[in-house]
């Protein structure tokens, strides 16, 4: 049997020892070169476990009452080097906060969190007729890439957030829902004579899927270019047109057209 | 004790896998057959890859989410490892694998690079080396193999779960689906079955390799919108009940391949995105596809995304 942290140079170990006994006498100072001592080990583990369902700041925090715990248990005495034994007790803590929680997977409350801002600065960092990659939202946001995809697949699943949300980018004073916004905008879309076969098909979609799916589709534009089009952002348009194909195809009419 | 640091057991095992081509490739059916089933390139962008497959089974099944972070976790430091040490200088295949049984998730990571026990006696620093004590704190049983030959190392965790509906209904009932061939070191192979599994896992999957593609959000959400019709439809069109991809990236161009197809499976995959007027969403959020018979006998479907910008 090989010990991973055999390679500690004993000096180390050592004034681990000294500190944990200094610290056993009743010196408060020691527990505090201890914890410093072995906080980013908690942070590293912080990152590893839950950073993508949970904001890293709240993760850290339970790591390092996890540190504080395994700094209060650990007994020298037994040999084992004090990495050995706060590892362990750290990733417990961590999976302890999650199980308490009982969060489903589905919703992710670091990923609501970040929807927002993705969203946000899609909506900032797009042109007329380009909008920014993962690799640019996650520079600007310094977040890391994953974290801009999960929100991106949050804001886009139309099940996730409700369509009633304020616009991005609407001052707080005259908050629009978006489907006003699209109320205004329909008339305009209403002339375009449309093959009755499509109409048909269309018919199972609410107004706001229908001209989506048009303006994707008839008109061949992109979704940032139907994005400004219609005032909504380009997520928006996004999750539209997910949720018009979903309806297109679990609809009995529309499974009637696929025979 | 403690045996957290320490290796939980150093087997040596005399059939190594086939690394590249897998076992299922050459039509074996096998008893245990996985649900995931990943070949890429250790680099790491194909570990976000790794994960994103996970959580997406993991909405999938409606796994809880102690079980889906400890997995996520522990394959991920696997992944890293593979990732950093298994080929010094150079790349080489990264294998993933995930099956369920009775109440157990198996993860496997594999490589054909240096062997697990000189990487760990390299890893000399407490901090760097935590990779693995993570894993073994994790997983409630570890195993790390190599082969005869020294060439390589996989890793197997097992997770013990809470009875599942979802995995119940699966475990013992997984369709073998062949692994494609990879046409370049860089493609990405997957196979993932039942189908079921396709709704949640398609979209994050090629969301990944759109990124990896530096699409712009605006032809990235056109990937999610395909991966969603390629899931809804592509059952009635492959040949088992499960779905085989080949991804190959290039800078602003994806192209996908899809198989293995049932006789005209194509057509009706094309056909059933169809909507009326408007043709096959399919057709129209890529730029080309194309139906050909890979590996001799299956028939693929490959698709082409581009981003003009």
């Amino acid at each position: 049997m090989r010990s991973f942290i055999s390679a500690i140079p004993a000096a180390e170990t050592d004034e681990e020892s000294r500190l944990f006994a200094r610290y056993r006498s009743g010196d408060e100072a020691a527990r505090e070169a201890l914890v410093s001592r072995y906080l980013p080990l908690a942070k590293r583990l912080a990152r590893r476990y839950g950073r993508s369902s949970e904001p890293l700041d709240d993760l850290q925090q339970v790591a390092s009452l996890g540190l504080l715990k395994a700094i209060d248990r650990f007994d020298p005495q037994r040999g084992t080097a004090f990495a050995s034994f706060a590892l362990p007790t750290i990733l417990g803590e961590l999976r302890r906060y999650f199980r308490d929680c009982g969060w489903s997977v589905h919703v992710p409350r670091g990923t609501q969190e970040r929807a927002l801002r993705v969203q946000q600065a899609q909506e900032q960092l797009a042109t007329a007729d380009r909008a920014p990659t993962v690799e640019q939202l996650a520079e600007y946001l310094e977040l890391e890439r994953e974290q801009v995809l999960d929100a991106l697949q949050a804001v886009e699943a139309y099940e996730t957030l409700s369509l009633d949300a304020p616009c991005p980018g609407d001052d707080s004073d005259s908050v629009t829902s978006f489907v006003e916004t699209f109320g205004a905008d329909d008339e305009c879309y209403e002339r375009v004579e449309l093959h009755t076969a499509l109409a048909g098909a269309l018919e199972q979609l609410d107004e706001r899927e229908r001209v989506v799916v048009r303006l994707r589709f008839v008109e061949d534009l992109s979704q940032t270019q139907i994005a400004s089009r219609i005032g909504v952002s380009q997520m928006q348009v996004s999750r539209l047109l997910r949720r018009a194909l979903e309806h297109l195809r679990t609809s009995p009419a529309a499974a009637g057209c696929h025979e | 004790m403690s045996e957290f640091f320490t290796l939980a057991h150093e087997a040596e095992i005399t059939v190594s896998h086939q690394f590249g081509t897998l076992a299922a490739s050459q039509g074996l059916a096998m008893a245990d057959d996985p649900i995931i089933s990943m070949t890429m390139a250790s680099e790491d962008e194909n570990v976000l890859l790794v994960r994103e497959a996970l959580v997406g089974l993991a909405r999938a099944l409606d796994l809880d989410v102690v079980t889906l972070e400890d997995i996520l976790t522990a394959v991920t430091e696997a992944c890293n490892n593979v990732v950093m040490h298994a080929y010094p200088r150079r790349t080489g295949p990264l294998q993933f694998e995930l099956r369920a049984r009775d109440q157990v998730m198996e993860a496997i990571v594999r490589d054909a690079g240096v062997g697990i026990s000189p990487r760990l006696r390299s890893s000399r620093s407490q901090i760097a080396g935590i990779g693995i004590p993570v894993i073994q704190s994790l997983a409630q049983r570890v195993e790390f193999r190599r082969p005869v030959s020294d060439a390589g190392t996989e890793v197997r965790m097992e997770f013990d779960t809470v009875p599942i509906d979802s995995l119940d209904a699966l475990a013992g009932g997984i369709p073998a689906i062949p692994m494609p061939h990879r046409p370049d070191p860089e493609s990405v192979a997957v196979t993932l079955a039942p189908s079921q599994v396709l709704r949640e896992m398609l979209p994050r999957l090629l969301g990944v390799l759109g990124a990896h593609a530096d699409f712009s959000t605006n032809r990235l959400s056109d990937v999610h919108i395909l991966a969603d019709a390629l899931a809804a439809h592509a059952p009635g069109a492959l040949e088992a009940d499960g779905l085989a991809l080949v991804a190959t990236v290039t800078p602003r161009s994806l192209e996908l391949c899809i198989g293995p197809l049932s006789p005209a499976g194509g057509e009706r995959l094309l056909g059933a995105a169809e909507i009326p007027t408007l043709g096959s969403i399919i057709e129209r959020l890529t730029d080309a596809t194309s139906m050909s018979q890979r590996d001799g006998t299956l028939g693929m479907l490959t698709l082409q995304l581009n981003d003009r910008r």
